[in-house]
């Protein structure tokens, strides 16, 4: 027995359910427990029966070992990926672009204000929808948690600096070249993020 | 995966000497072809299967293909011209390893000691 395209939706709805970040490896899971179902029905059956079977057994919980550990070897390649294209001619153009447009803009303080305060207004626009957010999103909050780890912290750390040293010129510096790499690492993960959809998914 | 421990080390290999024969395959069809061949008595889990195929397609030994079936996406795998090479050196690995063990478990009796 095929699977009609409305019980496909219900075991994504499931998986999304799981928290399952990478579209490609929910793709594929789908598939793997379609399959698995399909095989089960072959004789009769009912479809809701078997999908609520299979997801509270021990297959599942194997499923969701799996897509951890797959979930952990795609991030390191990624971030690999886009450590390489920081290093490369584009993302140092970019990334130095940024950098002096940002520390021009430190001449004036409105226009270095303008840069935290789009990083400040993101963060809160997170914080007040995140309860509400749903769960087909989690790619945002994701994306919110490792930013902040890696990037705002440092950002945030120099800015507590600027307020217990005076606001001294060179912390602005750093200041504007962690902004930088923030935008340069955002701009790069959308682009590695455009270019699998485009290569692999098209 | 039965007597995982066993298997475990072998199952890259049996991953790529499935796919050099086949062609191309998406992870359920290596389940089921694996427990078709050996009649039931190795069950390879998704546990261990998509990991490893994860892993091959990061060391760029699999290439992947994604096509519409049967209202759903599917992930087709095949080995690369890097992944055929590796195909070959790993089965020669393995068929020495099974030699070794075959010596080491049943050794051949020895003619010139025998009474």
């Amino acid at each position: 027995m095929k699977l009609t395209k409305e019980q496909i939706g219900k075991i994504e709805e499931y998986l999304v359910k799981d928290r399952i970040f990478y579209d490609d490896i929910r793709m594929e899971m789908t598939d793997h427990i379609a399959a698995t179902l399909e095989e089960k029905l072959k004789e009769g059956g009912d479809f809701e029966l078997a999908l609520k079977e299979y997801m509270n057994s021990h297959l599942k919980v194997k499923l969701l070992t799996a897509v951890r550990e797959q979930e952990v070897l795609r991030d390191k390649q990624n971030r690999n990926t886009i450590f390489r294209q920081l290093l490369s001619k584009r993302g140092m153009v970019f990334f130095v672009g940024v950098c002096v447009l940002i520390q021009l803009s430190t001449f004036e303080v409105w226009a270095f204000r303008f840069f935290e305060a789009v990083m400040m207004i993101s963060v809160l626009i997170y914080m007040v929808s995140e309860p509400w957010m749903p769960s087909k999103y989690i790619f945002v909050k994701r994306l919110f948690n490792v930013s902040m780890f890696y990037y705002m912290l440092p950002v945030l750390f120099v800015l507590k600096i600027n307020k217990l040293l005076g606001e001294a010129q060179w912390v602005y510096c750093i200041n504007g070249v962690l902004l930088s790499l923030i935008f340069t690492l955002a701009y790069l993960a959308l682009r590695m993020n455009n270019e699998i959809k485009t290569n692999r998914y098209a | 995966m039965k007597n995982s421990q066993l298997y475990k080390g072998s199952l890259n290999t049996i991953i790529m000497k499935l796919l050099e024969e086949n062609g191309r395959m998406y992870g359920y069809e290596i389940t089921q072809k694996v427990k078709l061949i050996t009649a039931g008595e190795l069950n390879i889990t998704e546990g261990a299967l998509y990991p490893a195929l994860h892993k091959l397609e990061a060391d760029g030994f699999l290439d992947v293909e994604v096509e519409k079936v049967d209202n759903r996406l599917r992930k087709y795998y095949k080995l690369t011209e890097n992944g055929q090479k590796e195909t070959v050196n790993r089965l020669a690995e393995l068929e020495e390893f099974i030699r070794n063990m075959q010596n080491l478990v049943n050794p051949a009796p020895k003619p010139d000691l025998q009474f």
